[in-house]
């Protein structure tokens, strides 16, 4: 079975026949080439699926395309342009905040709806977002300075 | 790890829900947040022939006071019930263990009744509308019925949910500033499955009494289990130490804890008293 | 372009990585791999029909269908012809056997652990080839499956392959005289020591795509692996091709830490299918598959007993360790042989005698994982020596103090083989200074302590050395381009370790060029004829090392020519942004000059040959010894068993820092995997050799909540054995952290009398020993 949906991926309509059972991280690497988001174990644990459906933070492995219909969906390929990479990009780059990259885009993601809050997030809150990613190789120490400059920078 | 093929519904009507659920019987499975049901999707333990979306069914969404009681909807989001300014005054214990739920990338997208009607034995929320006392408003096609939370889990991963009905709302009566919460949780890191966790609603006279205490676990048998102490048990006490020493060491006697890889039963036997006697000490009130 | 910090990042950062299972091909089709329910067994029966009608379906294979069309795979050349060889000649046969198991790429008959590969189907999609991967039919009779690697030796176990028993390994080492140490002995103890079985999990998991050639028999495979040209040769072996027709590409590659460091099945079979059915096949690993096919690792049993004098001196250690290695060890004798290579560690150790017995057993393969047998082998000793200084009387630290080898005494000689065939030879470190620094560091938290009325505190060290930088050799090619820019191509291959940044520095730095003109190319059989490969704490010295000689040729060449042909002293003659003359820079040469010069166009080309570039294949003699020492601060919830790391101090010596910023990095992720392994890393299995927790709920890798923030030292003591005088420190921040975790809980135990003896330091261990 498929559906007809049409969606906003990166600021840009999408109209597109999905199969019912794909997921949205397939839907998006495999027929949309937005190979940026990963998938690091297809069950909602590791973070590396991560994007912002409507704002917010959702694993795109536990999402089914279908229900993405008339939604606004974000991928860390929409957070630079011509211009280069954004702020929170760069300053992830300068603290260390990634080695292997492999669950960099899912991070991002989530920093990204962390900047959106229109109070600061508390350190409390910060943890809590780098929580639900795990992180092989940096130790997280890089990530968690990465989130500070971000936030801080954005005040 | 992709999940068998199945046809996906998003009905716009209660009329259209109550219709496919009919065509589909056994072979439809609810589709709320997805963050339970797509994961054992994904691992093909659960292969249903249809999923149907309540995303357009503002029916079974939303927070709201109504009159003495507090209505949470099946569909409102685990993020939407700890940051709810109601919620968080009123049942500043239910803000808390829905903030202990995973990480906030599942609770964006989990929801309130999903993990009610999931039911799993180590979640939170199916302790913690046991603990309150919640009423449970159940619909199908034939209309509603009403069942205590306290009657709604049978079994590891069983409800008293039928085929065809739907978790449609969850009441709360307003709490009053006599009782005092507690909420306490054993899990091996963070976002882990908890290895035993209490949620505890005591009662307080005005002379500082006891009057009762409802303590309901999760992760300790295979579904949550309810303690109530009434002035028989507890006598003329106040909360402190011996009382909590008693009503750690009298759940700790009487409960059946699960043997898994985590913990024998024993230890877990062991860790209801830890968890009853530090969701005690919390004294949690509402504002 | 605006410049990040390293030249991985702007691809990795904007969701531009090229990761394997990223790579799109025109009519590429998907590889599911149907596995074994069973864990010890035979096939009986399968039937694939249902699945071969299934939609989209290109076909099905098993065992039985290919296996007269592709042989099964002997030995791995990494294991057998260079370290064995070299190890067994230098201790003598009588040391003792190993057997090497020859590996169906497709089970034929038996299956040997839950998780082997029976089949594979290949289908137009992903979804498809599961759909049919599911309606595959496959009836296994099962037979008693070996599961505890103590029983396996006994004579009433059933065996997983045709030998005698289950015995894959058995070798003894040793030297100086252990019964008389034993015998002067004043205070001893003995323990049973057990590092636990675990799984690599890096985030992104195996996978490999195979591209054919259009009208050749060649194809281009793309793998998520360390060892690209091991993984070529064992391609070429297996499918008979020509040297010239495969090319094996690492792309971006999502950590390995050794789970990618051996040749697999999949890679084999993959290429197969792509030259059988004339299209690329995709193949990407699930993470249950990981769990149950992808190597596991650590997994030993130490009996061990040390001795000492009367004045806490070591005076010898005796250790007979099984390794379970599952139903075969790929790389054979190289995790134990590390264990007991660094079990004396750091101390004077006169005596040692060490006996390693690998034992076969079912479950999945096991293999090196970061730190390759020196965790193991830090955590036996570590503890033991805790253990015995707490019975003597001494304190932990003093007694560390004493045994350690001091500065004036490197180089210092251990008096057993290195894995290599070489002396053991720690060539440099300061060991004392790094414990003295991590007491000072540490001591520092003390008074910062908070914690719960249930909660008590302790606080361990272990101190580690490290062999790194092991051969046999690494390449590097380099060369400059027409414009004066670099291409320097290397055998080694990042994981996350930011070669691209590293690597370009160093040749940037040794041709005096701006590093934005030097481009690394790693990991691809094409760009190097030959290559080792990344793994072993080996790359930043051996590929490092082969760069900057390759550097140096290029310039001594151009050195030569413009001497000769400027008729100037070598010594007047400097490399800045190109060649100059000192004193005179008017007289200089661009790099584009220069290789225009060294063009067939050129003025140098005739006297000094054509085109400036250079090869050079690093050989380094034997390993060259890194070392450290750890100490955490823990608390332990006496109630609950939990532990929080309160502060961790590392203090290191890796050499001289190519870049300080990748060394702390690798520190303190090194830190994070040993913060795993410690307290909720493990791989469990069941009495019928069911895996019960190949997923990431029930095998805990550790959040932001349980790493701590490393507060690292390093201190720098130059390595005799390369020309940069490095040593690698990629599994570093792994290796002492159970033991100094386990030490720092036992510590905090002291009083009720817990002695943390394995791995993971569970809440269900804990509670155990407390319970007792």
């Amino acid at each position: 079975m498929s559906k007809k949906i049409s969606f906003l991926l990166n600021k840009k309509v999408i109209e597109i026949k999905v199969a019912d059972q794909m997921l949205l991280v397939d839907l998006l690497r495999e027929e949309l080439h937005l190979t940026g988001t990963h998938v690091g174990c297809a069950y909602g644990v590791c973070g590396a699926c991560t994007v912002l459906i409507d704002g917010v933070a959702i694993r795109s492995c536990l999402t089914f395309a279908p229900q993405i219909d008339g939604a606004e969906v974000e991928t860390v390929e929409g957070l630079s342009g011509d211009e280069g990479p954004s702020p929170i990009q760069i300053a992830m780059s300068e603290c260390r905040g990634l080695q292997c990259g492999f669950c960099t885009p899912g991070l991002l993601m989530s920093l990204v709806e962390l900047t959106r809050r229109a109070d600061k997030p508390s350190d409390h809150e910060i943890d809590d977002a780098i929580e639900g990613h795990l992180c092989r190789c940096t130790g997280y120490t890089g990530i968690v300075d990465s989130f500070k400059k971000a936030l801080g920078d954005k005040l | 790890m992709r999940p068998a093929p199945f046809e996906y519904f998003a009905p716009r009507s209660t009329d259209e829900l109550w219709s496919v659920l009919d065509k589909f019987g056994d072979e439809a499975k609810i589709l709320a947040g997805g963050q339970s049901l797509v994961a054992l999707m994904n691992l093909r333990f659960v292969t249903p022939e249809a999923l149907v979306d309540l995303k357009y069914l503002p029916h079974f969404s939303g927070i709201s006071r109504q009159g003495s009681t507090i209505r949470i909807g099946a569909t409102a989001t685990q993020r939407s019930v700890e940051t709810d300014e109601t919620i968080k005054h009123q049942l500043p214990i239910v803000a808390l263990a829905t903030r202990s739920i995973g990480h906030p990338q599942i609770r964006n997208r989990g929801t309130f009744g999903g993990s009610l009607a999931h039911a799993d034995p180590s979640s939170e929320l199916p302790a913690v509308v046991m603990a309150l006392d919640c009423t449970l408003v159940l619909e199908s096609k034939v209309g509603e019925r009403i069942v205590r939370a306290t009657d709604f889990f049978t079994g590891p991963y069983t409800t008293v949910l039928q085929a065809g009905e739907v978790l449609k709302e969850v009441f709360f009566s307003s709490p009053s500033s006599s009782t005092q919460y507690g909420f306490y949780e054993i899990a091996r890191c963070s976002g882990a499955f908890a290895m035993a966790g209490a949620i505890s609603a005591t009662r307080v006279s005005d002379g500082g009494f006891v009057e009762s205490i409802r303590i309901a676990l999760f992760g300790v048998g295979s579904k949550p289990i309810l303690f109530v102490f009434d002035k028989e048990i507890l006598g003329m006490q106040i909360l402190g130490p011996e009382l909590i020493s008693l009503v750690s060491q009298i759940v700790r006697d009487k409960v059946e804890p699960l043997h898994d890889m985590q913990v024998t039963s024993d230890q877990r036997r062991h860790y209801s008293a830890v968890v009853v006697s530090r969701a005690l000490q919390m004294g949690l009130v509402s504002q | 372009m605006i410049e990040l910090a390293r030249r991985e990042d702007y691809r990795l950062l904007t969701g531009r990585g090229q990761f394997v299972d990223d790579l799109r091909f025109h009519g590429e089709v998907h590889a599911r791999f149907i596995r074994s329910t069973v864990a010890h067994g035979v096939i009986r029966k399968m039937d694939a029909s249902d699945a071969i009608l299934s939609q989209g379906v290109l076909g099905f294979w098993s065992g039985r269908d290919i296996k007269s069309l592709i042989p099964p795979i002997g030995q791995s050349k990494a294991d057998g012809g260079v370290f064995q060889d070299p190890l067994f000649r230098a201790l003598g046969k009588e040391a003792g056997f190993i057997r090497h198991v020859e590996r169906r790429l497709l089970a034929e008959d038996k299956v040997r652990h839950v998780g082997e590969a029976v089949g594979v189907v290949v289908a137009e999609n992903a979804y498809l080839a599961e759909d049919a991967a599911a309606l595959v039919d496959v009836e296994i009779d099962e037979l008693p499956a070996v599961v505890d690697p103590i029983a396996a030796c006994l004579p009433t176990s059933a065996l997983l392959y045709d030998w005698p028993n289950n015995l894959c390994l058995d070798l003894r080492v040793g030297t100086g005289n252990i019964e008389s140490a034993f015998a002067q002995a004043q205070f001893s103890a003995r323990r049973i020591i057990h590092s636990g079985r675990v799984s690599c999990v890096p985030m992104e998991t195996r996978g490999v795509v195979a591209v054919p050639e259009i009208g050749r028999r060649a194809v281009t495979i793309y793998s998520s692996t360390q060892i690209p040209h091991m993984v070529k040769d064992l391609i070429v072996e297996s499918l008979r091709l020509d040297a010239s027709a495969v090319r094996v590409v690492a792309p971006d590659v999502g950590g390995g830490f050794g789970a990618k460091a051996i040749p697999y099945e999949e890679e084999v079979m993959i290429a197969w299918l792509s030259l059988k059915l004339g299209r690329p096949v995709r193949w990407f690993e699930d993470r249950f598959e990981h769990f149950v096919s992808s190597i596991n690792s650590r997994d030993q049993v130490h009996d061990i007993e040390i001795a000492l004098d009367v004045d806490g001196k070591i005076l010898g250690v005796r250790d007979t360790f099984v390794s379970d290695v599952g139903c075969f060890s790929p790389l054979g004798v190289v995790q134990p042989y590390n264990t007991a290579a660094h079990l004396a560690g750091c101390y004077r150790v006169p005596a040692l005698d060490l006996h390693m017995l690998s034992v076969v057993t079912n479950k999945p393969p096991l293999s090196p994982y970061r730190g390759a047998g020196r965790p193991e082998a830090v955590f036996a000793m570590e503890r033991i020596l805790d253990i015995v200084a707490r019975e003597a009387g001494f304190d932990p630290f003093e007694i560390r103090q004493k045994n350690i080898i001091r500065k004036d005494e490197i180089p210092y000689k251990v008096g057993i083989p290195y894995r290599d065939g070489n002396p053991i030879i720690y060539d440099t470190g300061d060991f004392a200074a790094c414990l003295d620094k991590a007491i000072e560091i540490s001591s520092e938290f003390a008074t910062k302590i908070i914690k719960s009325s249930s909660e008590v505190i302790g606080r361990g060290v272990a101190c580690y050395v490290e062999g790194t930088g092991i051969g046999p050799f690494e390449s590097a090619e380099i060369a400059v381009k027409e414009d004066g820019t670099i291409i320097a191509a290397t055998g080694a291959c990042s994981q996350g370790q930011s070669h691209e940044t590293v690597f370009a520095k160093l040749v940037a730095e040794r041709l005096g060029i701006e590093i934005s003109k030097v481009k690394v190319i790693g990991g691809d059989t094409d760009a190097t004829q030959y290559g080792w490969g990344t793994l072993a704490s080996r790359s930043a010295v051996v590929a490092g090392s082969s760069l900057q000689n390759a550097c140096d040729k290029i310039v001594d060449r151009v050195r030569r020519a413009v001497s000769r042909l400027w008729e100037v002293d070598e010594s007047d003659i400097e490399f800045v942004n190109g060649v100059r003359i000192k004193g005179t820079p008017s007289r200089s040469l661009s790099w584009a000059q220069l290789s225009y010069e060294f063009s067939p166009h050129g003025q140098f080309s005739q006297e000094f040959g054509v085109g400036l570039s250079a090869s050079d294949h690093f050989k380094p003699g034997t390993v060259t010894f890194a070392n450290g020492a750890h100490i955490a601060t823990v608390a332990v919830d006496i109630e609950t068993g939990l532990v929080r790391i309160l502060d961790y101090v590392v203090v290191h010596d890796c050499g001289p820092l190519l870049d300080e910023n990748v060394v702390r990095g690798q520190i303190q992720g090194g830190v994070a995997q040993g913060v795993g392994a410690a307290l909720y890393e493990e791989l469990m299995f069941d009495e019928s050799g069911q895996p019960l927790n190949p997923n990431l709920v029930d095998y805990i890798i550790p959040t932001r909540a349980e790493v701590p923030e490393v507060r690292m030292a390093h201190i720098e003591t130059r390595s005799p054995g390369n020309p940069l005088g490095i040593k690698g420190v990629g599994e570093a921040g792994t290796i002492p952290v159970p033991a100094a975790i386990s030490n720092a809980i036992s510590d905090a135990l002291a009083t009720k009398n817990v002695e943390i003896l394995r791995t993971p330091a569970s809440p269900k261990y804990i509670l155990g020993l407390l319970a007792n």
